[in-house]
């Protein structure tokens, strides 16, 4: 734009440079010589700005319905039916655009639905899941508990049959040492017999003893 | 004596640089009668020089009297070759719009846009509001035609060694005229004849006695005021255009009023002269388009009015 501004702006210099004064004074010479050729008889108006020319007038009306009515039948005619397609075709885009924008605003909100009965049916999954590792915890501990009771019990068991055992051969042990004991001292009083009657009599009171003292 | 305004005013002829329409008038013979006619004493080569860069509008229908006037029958004029001109195209401009756009919805290209956006201007923001949506369609392809019309009139006095028809009363005073037969034509159309004069009465609550002595004289002050109103809107246009190109003229003569001077004294005037004219081509052509929109506008306020109940 600057350019074209200063390429014009040079062409004027250049062309002013050129011509020059001269040129001009020729031109003006030339003009004030012949000036009147061309304006013979000149009417008392040819100079006035409001000078009405009929013919000009009634060509100009005349060229303007002219054209008025051509481009009516070929330009604005056809122009105005484009327009009310156009707009006709716009008003359908829109109604398109929003009852694609409804459809896929309904399609969503099932889509939506379909999400959270997808989640919740995830999560009562998951719920039953938990559900059942709990209960396999439960049963498992259970199993584990009943199995060391058990375990408990059997070593409780061994335990006492062993400490029964032992006491039996305790008392046995001291039993037949008393005796012995108390044979040294009353040697010859007791016979074997006798002998085996005691011990059998002590035997008998040893487990009421051992059972009150446990 | 030749005056300026001769430059602005229409002709029978078309002016351009010397060099480029030469005449060789060998003989008198050669000379159109009423050049030899009115200067029986010239010789050919006076009227060669005189009539060089003057290319002269052949004349089927009519004489002249001079290079401005008529003497009888029609006289083709400069200003109804450029009207033609402007009327070509603007037909061959619409009518290839009007073909872009029957064959694709909406036509490509910076021109048919631009082309679309007045026409849309026109229709939506002058035709509408000034007329009313009910009634518009109907005048908008004469606000159409008339606007381009107008512009493109108002244009041409840019364009080298042509002018601008809208510079003649003539021309104007047919707008107008156009625009006053639409009003009339309208209106008795939508209200009948006596009806749409009696429409130019304002509605007024009178008392009987006072209504019969003024309503007439409202009357008769506002059918005065719907013919000034349209002469005026020939008056503007015709002002506005003259003036511009008057102003124009006079700040490119200060270049001649110092022909011949020093040196200095005349390269400054002749710088002032071309900026001068060159930022008043600029004002002119703003005013060109905006003359061409308030005719439109107070044209299509008029036919708003008409086809309107006061």
């Amino acid at each position: 734009m600057l350019s074209t501004f200063r390429a014009l702006i040079l062409v004027a210099i250049v062309f002013a440079w050129t011509v020059g004064p001269a040129g001009v004074v020729a031109v003006h010479a030339a003009e004030g010589e012949h000036a009147h050729i061309g304006h013979a008889d000149a009417g008392d108006s040819i100079e006035k700005p409001s000078e009405i020319k009929s013919d000009l007038a009634f060509f100009t009306f005349v060229v303007f319905l002219l054209l008025l009515a051509i481009l009516g039948k070929f330009a604005w005619g056809p122009i105005v039916a484009s327009l009310e397609k156009r707009e006709e075709a716009i008003a359908k885009h829109i109604a398109d655009a929003e009852r694609m924008n409804q459809e896929a605003k309904a399609l969503l909100a099932q889509y939506e639905e379909k999400l959270a009965a997808a989640a919740s049916q995830v999560r009562e999954m998951m719920e039953d899941a938990r559900r059942d590792a709990e209960h396999t915890r439960q049963t498992i501990l259970a199993e584990a508990k009943s199995g060391a009771d058990a375990e408990r019990a059997r070593s409780l068991r061994e335990i006492e049959s062993a400490t029964d055992a032992a006491l039996e051969t305790l008392a046995e042990r001291s039993a037949q040492l008393a005796v012995e004991l108390a044979g040294k001292i009353l040697k010859f009083k007791l016979s074997s017999d006798d002998h085996a009657r005691l011990i059998q009599e002590a035997l008998a009171k040893f487990p009421a003893a051992a059972s009150s003292a446990n | 004596m030749a005056s300026a305004i001769l430059h602005i005013k229409d002709a029978y002829y078309f002016d351009v640089p010397k060099f480029m329409w030469r005449h060789d008038y060998t003989s008198l013979d050669q000379v159109p009668a009423f050049l030899r006619d009115r200067h029986p004493h010239a010789t050919p080569e006076e009227f060669n020089e005189a009539l060089d860069g003057k290319i002269l509008i052949p004349q089927p229908f009519g004489t002249l009297k001079n290079l401005y006037e008529k003497e009888s029958g029609f006289a083709i004029s400069k200003f109804m070759v450029l009207e033609l001109l402007v009327a070509l195209i603007m037909a061959v401009l619409f009518i290839r719009l009007a073909t872009k756009m029957r064959t694709t919805l909406v036509p490509r290209g910076r021109m048919w846009h631009f082309l679309e956006g007045i026409l849309f201007y026109i229709r939506d923001e002058i035709a509408m509001p000034a007329i009313g949506h009910h009634d518009a369609d109907r005048f908008v392809p004469l606000l159409w035609t008339m606007f381009f019309f107008i512009l493109l009139c108002n244009v041409m006095g840019l364009v080298p060694w042509a002018g601008s028809p809208t510079a003649s009363f003539g021309v104007t005073l047919a707008l107008a005229a156009v625009t006053l037969t639409t009003v009339l034509v309208a209106g008795m159309m939508k209200f009948g004849f006596v009806g749409f004069w009696l429409n130019q009465i304002p509605h007024m609550e009178l008392p009987l006695v006072l209504a019969i002595f003024l309503k007439p004289m409202i009357f008769v002050i506002e059918v005065v005021g719907l013919v000034i109103r349209h002469g005026v809107l020939a008056v503007r246009l015709l002002a506005n255009m003259m003036a511009g190109h008057v102003v124009l003229l006079a700040v490119m003569a200060l270049a001649f009023s110092v022909a011949g001077a020093a040196s200095e004294k005349w390269w400054l005037t002749a710088f002032i002269s071309v900026i001068g004219s060159t930022l008043l081509c600029c004002l002119e052509l703003f005013v060109a388009v905006l003359q061409a929109y308030v005719f439109t506008f107070l044209s299509a306020l008029f036919i708003g009015s008409a086809v309107h109940r006061h």
